[in-house]
């Protein structure tokens, strides 16, 4: 009982933490590309900013390519990015007694630069993610992995008293 | 019984018509005239009915009235063969026959990273000579995609030189300082002729003619000198656009595409004193060249587009009636493979090359011929 107990935890603390990252990932692109558009002049109303994130979610959940014949959207390259680097992180753990916050915060952050990286070499240098394409952007992107690692282990920890 | 005759009818009606149909739309024959080209991406045709063909991995050839391919030329400056850059347009001039001039763009690394670089040359029984860098682009990427490459005579013998966005700089498409998503208008020296659109203007760089562009694949004039262009989108919004001087053709404020990962580039379709496409493409149809036809042997084709398209890969027909978009036809689906080209040689016939990225050597030249 309590393995199925802390095997739910972790999942749901994975989807959650998974989501949310994916989902910043979005926010991100979405106010960068706004962002360039009333700087160019156009009107960029409270609606126009709903109506585009919601497409953009809606868009990160379609499929962008079919590897080995399985479609794969968005938020499955984050999510799977983000389950190396946390069970990376997990094991690394067993050995080195590094503060689990700290680590899977750092976990979180490498795990979208390195997916970020390699979708550049993949692609030949083209970068998928509009919002990535600067440092600045790239920073607060990797910066939104640290805070989905940090939500990770916290939802965790939340837990083990009723766990157990 | 009624009802049943009706419908036996009406199904033999549909028989017999699209077997009509079938047999009107084929009055065109293929002949492989190549199969052994090394992605090529460009042909044009020599006054003494040579063919010159330039293939993305750095080669520039001549098919010779014999059917004989010829080595590599020599003589070529240092090209940068990655990813969407190598050997890519040819443009021989109007005037050829007297000044054996041939003009190539390709992509070359400099110090400032990746780019689009034009050079002329002189052509004299498969030697080149004389090889001077005309125009190098002030669109400097650290990737190798989104040249643009294609060139133009305009009938005054100026030079339009499409330029790419590059991809990762998409923005600079609506910045002035930059050649990035831009047509280019040159004289043949490389010098800038003084009548382009923002020529008087000290803040911009005079050699731009249009922007606001993709990736353009497709520069062509008609008969009546109107020019027109296209350019791949990004998911979805490959535009067809009628190019007049000094105009913004939008991307990427405004696009009928989405990015590659789902998200949106703009919420908007359409904007003030952006120019709207004649006709866009919703999914991609990845527009990879275009002619115009004009000749003897398909006088029912005259006065239309083709398109070639590497996605799913065949030839689209577009017919305009007062410059806008009327009909289109989807052709050639039967090569069953990416079409990187398609021209129209000087006896009227169609040629078209397939992009054989996926082995080597596997690039074929195709003859369209009336049946």
């Amino acid at each position: 009982m309590f393995v199925i107990k802390k095997i739910i935890i972790l999942g749901f603390s994975f989807v959650l933490s998974a989501s949310l990252v994916g989902s910043a990932v979005i926010l991100q692109s979405t106010l960068w590309n706004l962002f360039w558009l009333k700087m160019q002049g156009f009107d960029i109303s409270l609606g126009t900013f709903l109506l585009t994130f919601s497409h953009d979610i809606q868009g990160a959940l379609s499929p962008i390519l079919v590897q080995w014949g399985v479609p794969i959207n968005f938020y499955s390259v984050i999510s799977a990015s983000l389950l190396i680097a946390f069970l990376v992180t997990f094991l690394a753990r067993l050995m080195i007694p590094i503060n689990s916050r700290f680590s899977y915060s750092f976990a979180g952050f490498l795990s979208i630069y390195v997916m970020i990286t390699l979708t550049i070499m993949q692609y030949d240098g083209i970068i998928l993610i509009s919002g990535a394409r600067e440092n600045t952007g790239l920073f607060v992107l990797c910066c939104v992995g640290a805070l989905g690692g940090f939500l990770f282990d916290f939802l965790v920890n939340r837990f083990p008293g009723r766990v157990k | 019984m009624r009802k049943y005759l009706h419908n036996t009818l009406i199904f033999l009606a549909i028989f017999f018509l699209s077997d009509e149909l079938n047999s009107a739309e084929k009055n065109y024959q293929l002949e492989t005239l190549s199969n052994q080209l090394d992605r090529p991406w460009d042909i044009d045709f020599l006054p003494n009915g040579d063919f010159l063909i330039s293939e993305l991995t750095g080669n520039l050839r001549i098919f010779n009235k014999r059917g004989v391919l010829s080595q590599p030329l020599k003589g070529l400056p240092s090209i940068l063969v990655k990813s969407q850059g190598g050997l890519s347009d040819i443009a021989i001039h109007p005037n050829f026959s007297d000044n054996k001039l041939i003009f190539l763009s390709f992509s070359s690394t400099k110090s400032q990273g990746n780019t689009l670089q034009v050079v002329r040359a002189r052509l004299n029984n498969e030697t080149l000579s004389d090889v001077r860098t005309i125009f190098i682009a002030n669109a400097f990427r650290e990737t190798a995609a989104h040249f643009g490459a294609r060139l133009l005579f305009l009938s005054d013998n100026t030079l339009l030189i499409s330029s790419g966005d590059g991809f990762n700089h998409r923005e600079k498409a609506q910045s002035l300082n930059s050649h990035f998503g831009k047509i280019l208008r040159i004289n043949i020296d490389g010098s800038t002729p003084s009548d382009n659109p923002f020529f008087a203007r000290k803040d911009i760089l005079p050699e731009i003619w249009t922007y606001g562009h993709r990736n353009q694949q497709g520069l062509i004039i008609d008969n009546n000198g109107a020019v027109y262009s296209h350019e791949h989108g990004p998911r979805g919004g490959d535009e067809l656009n009628l190019i007049k001087p000094g105009l913004n053709y939008g991307w990427p404020a405004i696009t009928y595409g989405i990015d590659y990962n789902g998200s949106i580039v703009s919420p908007f379709k359409e904007a003030d004193n952006m120019e709207q496409p004649l006709k866009y493409w919703v999914p991609s149809i990845a527009p990879s060249d275009m002619t115009f036809y004009e000749g003897p042997l398909f006088p029912e084709w005259n006065g239309s587009l083709f398109i070639s398209a590497l996605s799913p890969g065949d030839v689209r027909r577009v017919t305009l009636r007062d410059n806008k978009f009327e009909s289109e036809e989807v052709m050639f689906g039967e090569i069953n493979s990416r079409i990187r080209s398609v021209k129209t040689a000087p006896d009227g016939s169609l040629i078209i090359l397939t992009d054989g990225s996926k082995d080597k050597n596997t690039g074929q030249m195709i003859r369209v011929l009336p049946n």
